[in-house]
């Protein structure tokens, strides 16, 4: 496959924002988004022959893919996904729609309301205060999960990442009892009798 | 009975285990040992059969898992079970009627302190203040469980599928506010119906009373320390109470008044944070399974503002020039002398008994400087096989250049 590096209009700066670990948004960074969408094909095998991943995302996000995490993102990450969770259920429990999400102005008060309500979870991650989410949101909005505008946090649609982690794990972690009653069965054929004399 | 100590080991060595089937247990009362057999599986996927059956054994045989009687089927340990849930926050909710039982056991208390201030029955007054704050901690305690109990029957609400109808949903919530939160908030209310703060303003005057009084009249310190650890119990009960209360409300209000919307997302974000509240943060994202993005940072190094301003000053620089204070004339020294002191003892210990001793010293050898006498006067003194006895009366002496005012030892052989 050859690729014409002169249709690449946008090269260098999608490169550049890509590879500091930025998300690309479509309604914040359009003309990024146009090019990489236009000439996808190009730009995902470009950047893969340098080593990365690039993740395009129907939703309206784009992304390098990474398994390593350094332990400052490793940190940041953790933090933004306990926030996201509780403003999640706290905007669940105002009756807000929750996938309309870009459409929330997250403002001091807002925070303060979170702090008020979740002290107990927010202060075991040391961050029981209104400044301690701002700066959360502050490192979010530097890699384009979260925007900064008229004095207010906006999310983007990147932050779809996580909530597709929260209903997979939701998934994973319920105790449940029934989910084994095949595997029971058979072993109560096999060697329920063993059983009974190994344990009694 | 199974030594303590070694449940304690086991629960260590199965805590796995033990934690899958306290979560089960808000649903089960005891578990076939089938079952048990299939939970081992998946908390330990690794094991082999016989493993899985040998550590069921082992279960049993260390009391974690205790036969039912009448059945076959095995239960969790009764202590074990309110331990784990203890440490997992999870718990049952408690009766208002409990806490209204306890009101009543903590008047009764006051009662027994005024009365035992009354007669100054220090052994009743020191069981009403602890009969007092053993009732404070269990309410404190159960306020504790109750708002975890009131936040996972919210989460349970929240989490359970989005596709139930509502009032088959909702009805533990609802239940949980017409028992609980309700009678809760008439117990509790500030004003002139709740019995709950004008009791505690009346511990709070009672105990402040009473320490006064042991304060003026006199009392064993410990019981002041006692009681005033009561009126802090007390403190801490007035500020977590109504924090609580309006905890479990502020949980449940958003479910009962139907306002909160279901969907995937909120249920499973509902569990989530449930498994957060339970097990924290940690062990509820595992491993690397957040998202994650590339962080590299290109670094420069530049010299900072604050080293040039430092260069600067070292272009700039002369040197201070410290004076030393000037030498003096002044024989403050002391001159050394010669003294023989093995032959001063020899002489002393023939002189025995010596009724003043600094007598004695100034007779014998009043040529010497004076501190040197007074270092004789301490060694001699000072000797293992004599006894000193000071004077009864003091005498003054001049010496050569200082006068000293002491009572003068009496020597005498021990």
């Amino acid at each position: 496959m050859t690729i014409d590096l002169k249709q690449l209009s946008q090269l260098q700066a999608l490169f550049r924002v890509l590879s500091s670990g930025a998300h690309i948004n479509r309604l914040q960074d359009t003309e990024l988004w146009l090019d990489l969408e236009k000439h996808y094909a190009s730009y995902e095998s470009l950047f893969s022959a340098l080593g990365f991943a690039l993740m395009l995302d129907g939703r309206g996000f784009a992304y390098f893919k990474t398994e390593q995490a350094s332990s400052y993102t490793g940190k940041l990450t953790r933090r933004l996904a306990l926030l996201l969770m509780l403003l999640f259920e706290y905007q669940a429990d105002q009756g807000l729609h929750l996938f309309q999400f870009q459409q929330w102005r997250i403002d001091g008060l807002l925070l303060d309301k979170l702090c008020q309500h979740y002290h107990a979870m927010l202060e075991a991650e040391e961050m029981a205060n209104s400044q301690a989410l701002k700066e959360t949101l502050d490192r979010a909005a530097r890699v384009g999960f979260a925007l900064f505008d008229d004095s207010s946090y906006w999310l983007l649609p990147a932050v779809h990442r996580y909530l597709d982690l929260f209903e997979e794990l939701a998934q994973a972690d319920k105790p449940e009892l029934e989910q084994l009653a095949p595997e029971s069965t058979e072993t109560y054929d096999n060697g329920d009798g063993e059983i009974q004399e190994d344990v009694v | 009975m199974i030594n303590p100590r070694s449940l304690v080991r086991a629960l260590d060595k199965h805590w796995e285990i033990i934690e899958y089937l306290v979560a089960l247990g808000q649903e089960h009362i005891a578990f076939d040992r089938d079952e048990l057999l299939g939970v081992l599986n998946k908390v330990y996927p690794q094991d082999t059969d016989e493993q899985r059956l040998e550590r069921l054994q082992q279960l049993v045989n260390n009391e974690l898992l205790i036969a039912m009687s009448h059945s076959d089927s095995l239960q969790l340990n009764e202590n074990i079970s309110q331990f784990v849930s203890g440490l997992l926050h999870e718990h049952e909710l408690g009766l208002s009627d409990i806490l209204k039982a306890r009101i009543v056991d903590i008047q009764a208390g006051l009662e027994q302190l005024q009365q035992a201030m009354e007669s100054r029955d220090m052994a009743a007054l020191q069981t009403g203040a602890i009969r007092i704050d053993k009732q404070l901690r269990q309410i404190l305690q159960q306020l504790d469980q109750d708002s975890h109990a009131i936040q996972a029957i919210a989460e349970r609400a929240k989490s359970s599928d989005e596709r139930m109808p509502l009032d088959y949903r909702y009805r533990e919530v609802l239940e949980a506010y017409d028992q609980y939160v309700q009678p809760m908030e008439e117990l509790m209310d500030t004003g002139a119906g709740g019995i709950f703060y004008p009791l505690l303003e009346r511990a709070e005057t009672v105990l402040e009373s009473v320490v006064r009084v042991l304060t003026i009249q006199g009392g064993l310190y410990s019981h002041q320390q006692m009681l005033r650890q009561v009126g802090f119990r007390v403190k801490d009960l007035r500020l977590n109470g109504r924090v609580a209360l309006k905890q479990c409300t502020n949980t449940l209000m958003p479910l009962r008044e139907e306002i909160r919307r279901h969907n995937h997302l909120s249920a499973a974000i509902g569990q989530l944070l449930g498994a957060v509240r339970k097990k924290g943060l940690d062990r509820t994202f595992p491993g690397q399974c957040l998202p994650v993005w590339r962080k590299e940072r290109s670094l420069t190094i530049a010299v900072g503002p604050e080293l040039l301003g430092l260069m600067e000053q070292v272009r700039g620089y002369q040197s201070k020039s410290v004076d030393f204070p000037e030498s003096t004339d002044d024989q403050l020294l002391v001159a050394l002398e010669q003294v023989d002191e093995e032959a001063i003892h020899r002489h002393f210990y023939c002189s025995l008994p010596i009724p003043d001793l600094m007598r004695w010293l100034i007779e014998h050898y009043g040529a010497f400087q004076d501190a040197t006498l007074l270092k004789l006067y301490h060694k001699l003194i000072r000797l293992p096989d004599v006894n000193a006895m000071p004077n009864q009366e003091s005498v003054r002496v001049t010496l050569k250049q200082i006068a000293i005012q002491l009572h003068s030892h009496v020597m005498e052989s021990a």
